[in-house]
């Protein structure tokens, strides 16, 4: 008497599912299926460890930064930070008043807005739109962080979610360094840097970076979350080209998840241990199918969020774009890739 | 007097009677006896053949045996409730687990704990082996032999690959490993759990009495396999072959594979103090399934995510399997069949231990290897309780089924899911397929040498006295 089919187990764990397997004839059936993809998925799992030594990430801590006024309300929030900045780690704050249409005869707000901050000096602005001056005071100064206001020169509440702003735009693709969006008002990022989200929607150089400076800039004791994100619309585009290549195949968002966490392991696996050593949690996310941008304009919750960019990736520009416009949350903007210009 | 017991042979049956029942079971006449058995055996092919799905197979053969006990006048319909009450804590049981599991499992914790464990031996053959073995036996004892195996199959298949090394003689020998580790605690399979439950045994007996026992049948079994497989794997390596499998096994990160860390945390905080539960379950006052559905609650609390996802992992297949497995033997009890069996055994033993033991132990380990031992469990059980009905200890025929029942798996391919799995990833991952022949030349061997080892172990302890007595026997 043959006996096929062996054991009944209370039910396990996911990829585990007991069931009812067959002994001997495991080609075939719904039970063989179950087993196959059991144990691939546990074998994905092991997989995933293989990822050589991960290394610690070295926080990146800002020494210099540049504040930007734009004249509106949105500049106590950025004085704000840069005090918040000076106290943590001691920032040496350059101010510019960046204002749009600024005339001659305008008072400096940058010499004014400067005594709040200790450690903080005006600068002198140069000619030319907003944008222009911003950058030209980046090349001027050695400073390894920019803070500003979006949308610049107009408040929050009337633009909302609609843009960003021309002066976003063009800093996004020429900004050389990281820069921190200050959104709206209540969002002050003494609160916002003990919940950190790294948002990564795109393949990018920059993403460890992107890490470092999120460590560097949470307390002790932050939260810090990776989400590898796949938007909803991106997947169904994926999903109806590859079930148009392979009919068989039926995607799952579970299975984008797995792959999102796979092409992002060494990433990871060095946020992880980095977190572990700081004594800061953390979380992966891996997103496929998000519905939308999860920040509405009027959450509530205090959290920064961090968006690694490189400036030549279209896709991952936009990607940007859109986040900015739609969070009520400050964000940090790490670019790579930026071209030099003379 | 029913007329079906006018025969003077089944009217002695009358009052051996289970001491589960408030009634004496009146046995039914020897051709319904034989009809049920009949039936019982056929569902048990069918289980095992599977022309129909497991639980299809039983749930019909229960459907089949109520209809022919209420045609027949055995018992009245409510009857069923009672034959379904004695087990409902098996439910709970299974279902607290089942959730408890999966929670824990989704954490990452399991192969988090293998992969970090596995690093320590740098990658050599004899060390991995060992602790392969050792693992197994740890994790089985813990989460069961399924998910444990999934977890170890496809840890050894990866490690093998990156290694170099043969995935045959380390997947065998945790397939093998596996099913001394499923006698080491009460909820370390369900053999275990069913046997245990029926007889009342607590928790911290098994601690005192299996797990002793399991330990040594794995250090059989570690010996066989090493004697087995001695030119199967470079069991003596140089030291710059260590070096270069040290630098490769450390390319295994095992924090990478976890998630979030304090999820993890969490998920072994939430198991051990379920486990904890279960061995002072009875100082609490309160049973088994309460303990495993507490772990499931908290669980589903603390430590993940996807409440909906872990409870539909609950293996409702299984529960129904057993809802019709225990109707199916319930129904067949009550014709007096079971009593019969134990009766003869009795007569044939002379109703000495000394038979009853090897007897008991031998006939639960082979069929364990040709049969899904569940069955064999719930067959045995009612026999087991008959049989001590009649002033024999009942412990160490319990202790017999629970042990032997286990090891029977390693005497065929198909004796034990776990070595199921091994074979079907063997043949699945690496193309590696494992015959009868060679399998019973291995299982066969080390399963001989457990089986009379547990008989001489449960022997001795029982006579010496070591055996500790149940409540209500």
């Amino acid at each position: 008497m043959f006996k096929r089919v062996v054991e009944l187990e209370s039910n396990p764990y996911n990829p585990v599912t007991a069931g009812l397997l067959k002994a001997g004839n495991m080609s075939t059936g719904s039970e063989s299926n179950e087993l196959d993809r059991e144990v691939d998925a546990s074998m994905r799992m092991f997989e995933k460890a293989q990822i050589g030594p991960a290394a610690s990430l070295t926080p990146i801590t800002p020494s210099r930064i540049l504040v930007v006024l734009d004249g509106s309300s949105q500049d106590d929030n950025s004085v704000a930070s840069a005090i918040f900045l000076r106290e943590q780690f001691n920032t040496e704050t350059l101010v510019l008043d960046a204002r749009d249409g600024k005339a001659e005869e305008d008072a400096d707000l940058a010499v004014t807005r400067a005594t709040e901050i200790p450690g903080g000096r005006p600068i002198q602005r140069q000619d030319g739109d907003s944008y222009d001056v911003i950058l030209a005071a980046l090349k001027d100064h050695a400073v390894d962080l920019l803070v500003l206001p979006s949308p610049y020169g107009r408040s929050f509440e009337n633009v909302g979610a609609d843009s960003a702003g021309t002066v976003m735009d063009v800093l996004l693709s020429r900004c050389p360094i990281p820069m921190i969006v200050m959104r709206r008002d209540d969002q002050q990022l003494r609160d916002c840097v003990r919940h950190i989200e790294m948002v990564v929607g795109s393949e990018c150089e920059v993403e460890s970076k992107a890490a470092a400076w999120s460590f560097g800039l949470a307390e002790k004791s932050s939260k810090i979350n990776l989400n590898l994100v796949l938007e909803q619309e991106q997947f169904e585009n994926i999903r109806s080209i590859v079930e148009a290549i392979q009919p068989e195949a039926t995607l799952q968002p579970e299975q984008f998840s797995e792959a999102l966490a796979k092409t992002h392991h060494a990433l990871h696996g060095a946020m992880a241990k980095t977190a572990a050593t700081l004594g800061m949690t953390y979380e992966l996310h891996p997103i496929a199918g998000e519905i939308a941008p999860p920040n509405s304009l009027d959450e509530a919750k205090k959290l920064l969020l961090v968006l690694p960019l490189e400036v030549d990736d279209r896709f991952g520009q936009g990607f940007v774009q859109d986040r900015i416009r739609r969070s009520p949350h400050p964000i940090l903007i790490v670019s790579g890739h930026v071209r030099e210009t003379n | 007097m029913s007329a079906f017991c006018a025969h003077p042979f089944l009217a002695s049956l009358q009052l051996l009677a289970s001491s589960m029942e408030e009634t004496p079971i009146t046995p039914a006449s020897p051709w319904v006896m034989l009809l049920f058995a009949a039936i019982m055996l056929a569902t048990y092919i069918g289980v095992a053949i599977e022309p129909l799905h497991k639980t299809v197979a039983a749930l019909c053969g229960a459907v089949v045996l109520i209809a022919l006990s209420l045609a027949l006048g055995l018992f009245q319909y409510e009857k069923i409730y009672d034959i379904l009450e004695e087990d409902l804590n098996i439910f709970g049981v299974i279902i607290g687990t089942g959730i408890l599991v999966d929670v824990v499992g989704k954490s990452g914790l399991f192969h988090f704990l293998s992969m970090w464990i596995v690093r320590f031996t740098g990658g050599r053959a004899s060390t991995l082996f060992l602790t392969l073995c050792v693992i197994t036996f740890l994790f089985v004892a813990v989460l069961t032999i399924v998910p444990a195996m999934l977890i170890l199959s496809s840890l050894v298949l990866v490690i093998c690959r990156s290694l170099n090394y043969k995935p045959v003689p380390f997947l065998l020998s945790v397939a093998i490993c596996a099913n001394s580790g499923a006698i080491a605690t009460f909820a370390s399979g369900l053999p275990n759990i069913m046997i245990g439950t029926a007889a009342g045994i607590p928790y911290a007996q098994f601690l005192i009495v299996s797990l002793p026992y399991a330990l040594t049948s794995l250090l059989i079994a570690i010996i066989g396999l090493r004697i087995f497989f001695r030119k199967d794997l470079p069991w003596k390596q140089t030291a710059e072959e260590q070096a270069l499998l040290r630098e490769q096994i450390e390319t295994f990160d095992p924090w990478a594979m976890v998630e979030n860390r304090m999820v993890l945390l969490r998920s072994g905080v939430i198991l051990l103090a379920t486990v904890l539960g279960f061995v002072f379950a009875q100082q609490l006052g309160v049973g088994m399934d309460f303990i495993a559905m507490v772990g499931a609650t908290a669980a589903l609390l603390f430590a993940g995510k996807g409440v909906e996802d872990a409870i539909q992992k609950v293996n409702w297949t299984v529960i129904m399997f057993f809802m019709g497995l225990f109707i199916i033997i319930g129904c067949v009890k009550q014709t007096g069949a079971l009593a019969w069996v134990a009766q003869q055994v009795i007569a044939f033993s002379g109703n000495e231990m000394s038979l009853l033991l090897p007897l008991l132990g031998i006939f639960s380990a082979v069929a364990s290897s040709i049969v899904d031992n569940i069955p064999v469990a719930a067959t045995l059980i009612p026999i087991v309780r008959d049989i001590s009905s009649t002033g024999v200890p009942a412990e160490p025929l319990w202790w017999t089924l629970i042990i032997c029942c286990n090891l029977g798996g390693n005497g065929t391919p198909i004796g034990s899911i776990s070595c199921v799995i091994a074979i079907y990833a063997l043949k699945r991952e690496a193309g590696e397929r494992v015959g009868w022949g060679m399998f019973m030349k291995l299982g066969g061997t080390i399963m001989l040498f457990q089986v009379i080892g547990a008989i001489l172990y449960l022997s001795f302890i029982h006579y010496q006295g070591w055996i500790p007595s149940l409540a209500g026997h």
